[in-house]
């Protein structure tokens, strides 16, 4: 191969599909076809049978989990470089969230069947994406823990925290994230009144930690 | 390790480990170690490799995690059938992300890191059946997440105590359907929902009228 393919170049700066040997990377995107997205279009829709994984290449896209009264709620915004679907991908169990465009967005998309003619043919290459699904969960794992036994000014600095070290496992950057996520949508994610949220973020912006923008909020920490 | 009869049907009717191929499951008892814990031993403690994954064969234990510098929360209660430690197996000796610490005198069947490594790499396929049960807790946590910070404390609870229920009836196959008991004392649930003991009994109370779960002692029977 003489020239290098930019869409491996590109996810091969996310500490995920970076880590894969080089031969299971060009197998992935040889698998995968190109798909575009417009703002409010769904790559993924909560309780369906799981389409395959995708990875934002261009533009922004929305986690979203659907309440039992019936709304929705926001749990991670990601950008260039994230990887989504892995759970439905791996379990083959209806999908757990829906994962909304944004903006216009395009996007790498491997389905259920390239993966499982990928691993049928190499039953090891299943270890390598478990490793998505264990790194997803070993957050998880840890923001539920966090809901419990933190108070609120501390659980919202990890919450921003932990959300900045996604988007540097996505595409690292040297300057501030900047988390594309509104005071309504943040304060809902962690159960506290605008009120409260907009006193902890001047807190936290007192502090150095985070700088406080419209529709967005820069990590500095 | 010699497995009992009665143990080996314990865990043979917990739907994860009851689905493997029978080639598996004696695979891993085969490979595996019984181990006993004293009352309030931790059996893994969160941050050291993992050393392997094990199942409760008798006794209580709980799953705790560091929330910031100090305390420890706790996230599950587990007995008979209670399998733990998939996290730090699965990734092949990652540091673990829980402490599993015996409440009671507790007796185990463990399948040490090495143990688990030989498996898959004999037969690579036999991976992605271990993942099963991850997956199955990921899925929990995740719509946990999302519930516990949108929801009122009532319902919060109400999820939690279905959770417990789905990790038990993944327990014991023979109450898949209807009602399940689960032995967990209040102050347990205050802690696990983060409310306080009489926030909680107030909770309970209102979930016991609308007819959901019915509360006893050190227990509470999840109906619905």
């Amino acid at each position: 191969m003489d020239a290098r393919d930019p869409v491996v170049d590109l996810l091969g700066q996310g500490r995920w599909f970076g880590g894969l040997s080089p031969a299971l990377q060009r197998q992935i995107v040889e698998r995968s076809t190109i798909e575009r997205f417009e703002p409010g279009e769904f790559l993924i829709e909560e309780g369906t049978s799981p389409p395959g994984m995708y990875a934002v290449l261009e533009g922004r896209v929305r986690v979203r989990r659907r309440l039992p009264d019936g709304s929705d709620i926001t749990l991670h915004v990601g950008g260039r470089g994230f990887w989504v679907g892995e759970y439905g991908l791996v379990s083959g169990k209806p999908t757990i969230g829906s994962t909304v465009a944004d903006t216009r967005v395009r996007a790498l998309f491997l389905s259920t069947t390239a993966f499982e003619r990928i691993v049928d043919d190499e039953p090891m290459h299943c270890r390598a994406f478990m490793a998505l699904v264990l790194e997803r969960y070993r957050r998880v794992f840890g923001l539920v823990a966090e809901l419990q036994g933190l108070p609120s000014e501390e659980r919202l600095r990890r919450r921003l925290l932990n959300m900045a070290s996604m988007w540097r496992d996505d595409l690292p950057v040297s300057e501030p994230v900047a988390i594309p996520l509104s005071q309504v949508e943040l304060a809902r994610m962690l159960g506290l009144s605008r009120q409260r949220l907009s006193t902890l973020l001047k807190r936290l912006q007192a502090q150095g930690t985070i700088e406080v923008g419209f529709r967005s909020i820069r990590v500095l920490g | 390790m010699e497995i009992s009869a009665r143990d080996a049907d314990l865990l043979r009717q917990g739907p994860w480990f009851g689905h493997l191929p029978a080639r598996l499951q004696d695979l891993i008892f085969d490979r595996s170690v019984e181990r006993s814990y004293g009352k309030g031993e931790a059996i893994l403690r969160e941050g050291e490799p993992g050393k392997g994954m094990g199942a409760v064969l008798d006794g209580r234990v709980h799953l705790l995690r560091r929330a910031g510098d100090a305390n420890e929360v706790l996230l599950d209660v587990g007995d008979t059938g209670f399998w733990f430690g998939h996290y730090g197996t699965l990734s092949g000796g990652a540091p673990s992300i829980g402490s599993i610490v015996a409440i009671t005198p507790v007796r185990t069947l463990f399948l040490p890191v090495a143990a688990f490594e030989r498996i898959v790499g004999a037969e690579p396929r036999f991976y992605r059946m271990f993942a099963d049960i991850l997956l199955d807790r990921h899925a929990h946590m995740f719509r946990y997440l999302a519930e516990a910070q949108g929801l009122p404390p009532e319902e919060r609870l109400r999820t939690r105590l279905l959770d417990l229920a789905h990790v038990r009836r993944a327990s014991e196959s023979r109450h898949r359907s209807g009602a399940v008991s689960i032995p967990v004392s209040q102050a347990e649930l205050a802690t696990m929902v983060g409310v306080s003991r009489q926030t909680l009994s107030a909770l309970l109370a209102r979930l016991e009228s609308r007819g959901l779960i019915e509360v006893g002692f050190r227990t509470v029977r999840v109906l619905a």
